[in-house]
């Protein structure tokens, strides 16, 4: 996109061997106690529900803005064998909403197709300074097929999260 | 001449209140094309709009003139459009087919008339309303002495995000605006640099003042911004706004295509980024209106239009599927239109329900809004003067005076002949009734009336004449119509404007001329009055209800969503507006987004992104 500035965000989404599903039984790490800002964590556990089977979730890594002398993409847990690194970009959404500090895009990443984003693991692209939220992020992903889709949200009332992209497939390792 | 009173069962669709939502709104196809009135026309009589083709030379345009027997012409300042005035006798379609055949046109169409949908001000119909108001001192107290309108707490929350709107110029394409109103003043567009320092233009009087002389535009303006946090009456949706006038409805609420299409273009040629359109036309269709409108998506401007107010039978109508009474050869403008800037707004009352006047359609209509209930700025103040159609009335021949009932209430009526609805007029009358009103001290005025109009079609007519010298209207007047034809059993409502004939002593006539053959029952005519406009800085009151009403705060929304998002352009903004509505199951099968307007929703409204793709990083 024309004038639209390029920040590179590296995210590891450390998907591994395990399944992430979007099935009713398994809980969004998101509202399990993580904070989106806080990142997630890459595990086997208990059922979040208790009924006793385990699950296996995403885990967050953290992130940076290249620019904001934070370091991008420092994985907070290795990652178990083989990744693979994708650049995710998309247009700029025009909304004042989306591109001040405060708002920003969620990618919600799925082993399913079209899984819904309050099912889908997820994780924030902030706006952290400026008028223009970025319009790129790297992504690390285990072997496998990926469902990924994109969403702005809210900097005026906590959040909000607008209308999720049209979803793509990445098959990572298969190239 | 004696006087009685009768009882007469007029075989009437709707009760009165809702006669006049229907009357003003459209008319069925079929019983228009028996009368023959330029109150009820849906295309200006005479003439005709001729887009000539780039390079057609001026010999070559008077050569047509002279071949479709043009009496006057006006360029106008739309393309290289003329509007031609034919001369007396001179078929249109005669005309278009002529122009049709010349390589110097383009397209050659009717003038076609748009009226203001708002529903007439009926004082029993308003009162059903309660007035909403948005008083910034007391609202700034913690009082809020509204009546819960449908967005309220919408309303109330979006302030929180945006208040003002200055960078937004909402051009108010309507009958003018009261721009020396103390709300409206300080947020009138500043078009003083480019020669238009009244605000404006006036395409009807083509000058440069548009000041109301109706009041529906002001009432829109107030609406969508009357300046808040002044200290002084009430708050639009946008308190800080640039409210450009574009008068291209006259004093009766009444514009044609040829000004419309004045009126858009202006507004692209001095940035507006939203265009109101509180007006439709039941017509076949509109090119060079289309065509203004492809000029304002070219230049990104928002077009709001309403729905329109129902139709014969007082309610609204599914307008997708043509005319009225499924009329596959007209359909409801500009909302017909496709263009992708386009957003047209269907009514809800206070209780959020959807209004029972407002026409619907999921292909033509987009979303509803409240249509009844906003207090907003008013002109000046309204006088009626409701004749009692009796006392100083002046008649002769087959003309009197009487108390009928109709069916749905008892009325004085004026009639000819004596026997009205049931017996027949006399042959070869000239049959003449006046009365002199004091029209002096109002800046405009409108008289109207309900007719039954049963006579010989094209033989047999009654002619409204005015004479404001005080003296006979009949051979020194100026004729307002000259009726003929047939309204059946339905009482149809005819108004005029009165710009220019307004004195102390106005004499207004009404004559009922027969030829030697050839009679039916004649001439009843009700609920005669003159609605009077003084002019005033400081009027308040609730705006007639009306899917113009819904327009105007949609418009007022869409000011505020793009205002927010500067990087917006008009479709961003309609998906706002659609996309960020509130789900109404009632809606899905009578607008295109089944919802109704949101305006915090839409200011939260979060597009979906485009785009999204994923490259291997080596």
């Amino acid at each position: 996109m024309k004038n639209t500035p390029f920040i590179a965000i590296l995210l590891l989404f450390a998907a591994a061997v395990f399944i992430l599903s979007c099935g009713d039984d398994v809980k969004n790490p998101a509202v399990d106690g993580n904070g989106p800002d806080e990142g997630y964590s890459l595990g086997t556990g208990p059922s979040p529900d208790d009924t006793g089977d385990e699950y296996d979730y995403l885990s967050l890594v953290s992130y940076g803005d290249p620019g904001s002398g934070t370091e991008a993409g420092a994985d907070t847990l290795p990652i178990k064998g083989k990744k693979f690194t994708y650049t995710l970009s998309w247009s700029a959404n025009r909304e004042k909403a989306v591109n001040s500090p405060g708002g920003g895009y969620i990618i919600y990443i799925s082993s399913r197709k079209n899984c819904p984003p309050e099912k889908a693991a997820r994780q924030k692209v902030p706006c952290t300074s400026g008028d223009r939220a970025p319009t790129q992020a790297d992504i690390s992903l285990a072997p496998g097929t990926w469902y990924i889709k994109i969403a702005g949200y809210s900097a005026f009332n906590g959040g909000t999260e607008g209308v999720p992209s049209d979803e793509i497939a990445v098959h990572a390792g298969e190239e | 001449m004696g006087i009685s009173n009768k009882t007469r069962r007029m075989k009437l669709l709707v009760s009165l209140p809702l006669v006049a939502v229907m009357l003003i709104a459209g008319i069925r196809a079929a019983q228009l094309s028996l009368i023959s009135s330029k109150a009820l026309m849906n295309h200006a009589e005479g003439e005709i709009l001729v887009m000539f083709r780039q390079g057609a030379t001026l010999k070559k345009k008077m050569a047509l003139m002279v071949r479709i027997g043009g009496q006057e012409y006006q360029d106008l300042s739309f393309r290289s459009m003329t509007r031609v005035v034919l001369e007396k006798g001179r078929s249109i379609p005669e005309a278009l087919e002529l122009c049709r055949k010349s390589k110097s046109v383009a397209y050659a169409q009717m003038n076609y008339i748009y009226r203001a949908q708002s529903v007439p001000n009926d004082p029993q119909y308003a009162m059903q309303f309660a007035a909403i108001q948005h008083d910034l001192d007391q609202a700034e107290n913690g009082e809020h002495p509204y009546n819960p309108p449908v967005e309220k707490a919408d309303l109330e929350q979006a302030w929180d995000i945006i208040r003002d709107c200055g960078d937004i110029t909402v051009a108010v394409a309507d009958t003018g605006i009261n721009y020396l109103h103390q709300d409206l003043r300080e947020n009138m567009w500043d078009g003083s640099g480019a020669g238009f320092s009244l605000h404006g233009y006036d395409f009807v009087d083509d000058d440069d003042n548009p000041m109301d002389m109706n009041g529906h535009g002001t009432g829109m303006a107030g609406v969508i911004g009357a300046a808040g946090n002044n200290g002084t009456g009430l708050a639009g949706v946008c308190w800080e706004i640039n409210l450009m006038a574009v008068r291209v409805l006259d004093e009766s609420g009444k514009g044609t295509t040829a000004d419309i299409v004045q009126g858009i273009t202006f507004a692209a040629d001095n940035g507006a980024n939203i265009i109101t359109m509180g007006f439709g036309a039941e017509i076949p269709g509109d090119r060079a209106m289309a065509e203004a409108l492809d000029l304002a998506l070219e230049n990104d401007i928002v077009a709001v239009a309403a729905a329109g107010n129902g139709d014969q039978d007082g309610t609204g109508r599914n307008i997708d599927r043509g005319g009225p009474d499924g009329d596959a050869v007209t359909s409801f403008y500009p909302c017909a239109f496709r263009h992708e800037n386009i957003v047209c707004a269907a009514s809800l009352d206070e209780d959020g329900a959807f209004s029972k006047f407002s026409n619907y359609g999921r292909a033509s209509v987009d979303v509803a809004a409240q249509g009844s209930g906003l207090y907003t700025t008013l002109a000046g103040e309204h006088e009626t003067i409701a004749d009692d159609m009796e006392s100083q009335w002046v008649m002769n021949g087959g003309w009197s005076s009487d108390t009928v009932d109709l069916g749905f209430g008892s009325f004085r009526m004026l009639m000819n002949p004596e026997t009205w609805d049931e017996g027949k007029y006399a042959d070869g009358v000239d049959d003449r009734a006046y009365k002199i009103f004091n029209l002096s001290g109002y800046d405009s005025a409108v008289v109207s009336f309900y007719g039954f109009v049963n006579t010989e079609t094209g033989n047999d007519r009654l002619n409204i004449m005015v004479n404001p010298a005080g003296t006979d209207p009949f051979s020194e007047g100026t004729r307002l119509d000259s009726i003929t034809g047939k309204t059946g059993d339905s009482a149809f409502l005819f108004s005029y404007g009165l710009s220019g004939l307004m004195s102390q002593s106005s004499v207004i006539g009404m004559q009922f001329i027969s030829d030697e053959k050839g009679a039916d029952s004649g001439i009843g005519i009700f609920r005669f009055e003159i609605s009077g406009l003084r002019l005033g800085p400081d009027s308040y009151g609730a705006m007639e209800a009306g899917t113009s009403q819904a327009a105007a705060y949609l418009a007022g929304v869409a000011a505020m969503v793009r205002s927010l998002n500067p990087e917006y352009g008009a479709r961003d903004t309609i998906r706002a507006l659609l996309g960020g509505g509130n789900a109404n199951p009632d809606l899905e099968k009578k607008t295109s987004s089944g919802k109704e307007s949101d305006i915090y929703g839409s200011l939260l409204f979060i597009d979906k992104p485009a785009g999204l793709a994923a490259t291997r990083k080596k």
